[in-house]
């Protein structure tokens, strides 16, 4: 069973009513670290673009620049990544966002996947 | 095919009439049916069924608005044109995404079904020539779009 999250302590210690030794111990501090946690495994997907023989570097470079908005320079180190390495790191990003962007790379036929970060 | 003019709201090109035939020839192909379905991740790491159902779905229904797209471009009166032994091609602006997508599918459609070959690898059966004529002429004319997007409109 998942641990209680802190919103549902704090509804369990008000329906107890006063006098109920309360188990809230800095709550704000915990709300914190919560909200932190969640940023980060929401924010924990890749998308990856991958070589292959037949997308062109120039369209490859033009497609990063429209579906990132990157400007060229950025764009063509990226393309260089894929061509040299044989795959880039194109976002870090949250599911949805992820899922959005490699949409939009597979409609202008790149090979291009999301992978949760490891 | 070179690039006549680039005005704000379009891409005036003037092609030889053999270059038109083989760009309306290559057209003349799209959709093409892949022989493997898009993927959202890795084959090994198979993503959630609903969301590769999404993908595959998202892209079907962008095949059918480019088809769209591409018949009431080639239909359009101010498309094609001839002037005396030349062909012009003019291409509005927000056109030249989508016909960028038309013409990389029919390249990358036309790679996966020769299997995937080293493009610059020696043509193997006459009967695959067709898939080769595709690949080509579509590199050619994306080329020609991405450069003509990089000129200052006039």
């Amino acid at each position: 069973m998942p641990a209680a999250t802190s919103s549902q302590r704090i509804e369990r210690a008000v329906a107890a009513g006063p006098g109920v030794a309360s188990p809230l111990v800095r709550p704000d501090i915990e709300h914190k670290e919560k909200a932190s946690d969640k940023s980060d495994l929401e924010a924990a997907w890749l998308v990856i673009c991958w070589n292959d023989p037949v997308n062109l570097m120039h369209y490859v470079t033009h497609v990063f620049q429209v579906v990132f908005g990157w400007q060229k320079q950025k764009a063509e180190y990226h393309m260089l990544q894929v061509h040299n390495n044989g795959k880039s790191v194109l976002a870090r990003t949250t599911l949805e966002q992820a899922e959005h962007y490699v949409h939009q790379l597979q409609k202008y036929s790149l090979h291009a996947t999301m992978e949760r970060e490891s | 095919m070179k690039l006549l003019e680039a005005r704000v709201d379009a891409l005036e090109f003037v092609l030889g009439r053999r270059e038109m035939a083989f760009l309306l020839s290559a057209l003349q192909n799209f959709p093409v049916t892949r022989p493997k379905p898009p993927a959202l991740t890795l084959r090994d790491a198979p993503a959630d069924a609903s969301a590769q159902r999404l993908l595959e779905d998202s892209l079907a229904e962008h095949k059918r608005e480019n088809v769209a797209a591409l018949r009431k471009f080639l239909d359009a009166p101010g498309t094609l044109r001839a002037e005396g032994s030349t062909l012009h091609l003019v291409v509005p602006r927000d056109a030249v995404e989508w016909l960028l997508q038309v013409l990389n599918d029919l390249r990358v459609g036309s790679w996966e079904l020769l299997g995937c070959p080293d493009p610059d690898v020696a043509i193997a059966h006459e009967d695959t020539v067709r898939h080769h004529l595709v690949m080509d002429t579509c590199a050619v004319f994306e080329m020609a779009l991405i450069e003509a997007l990089e000129r200052p409109a006039s």
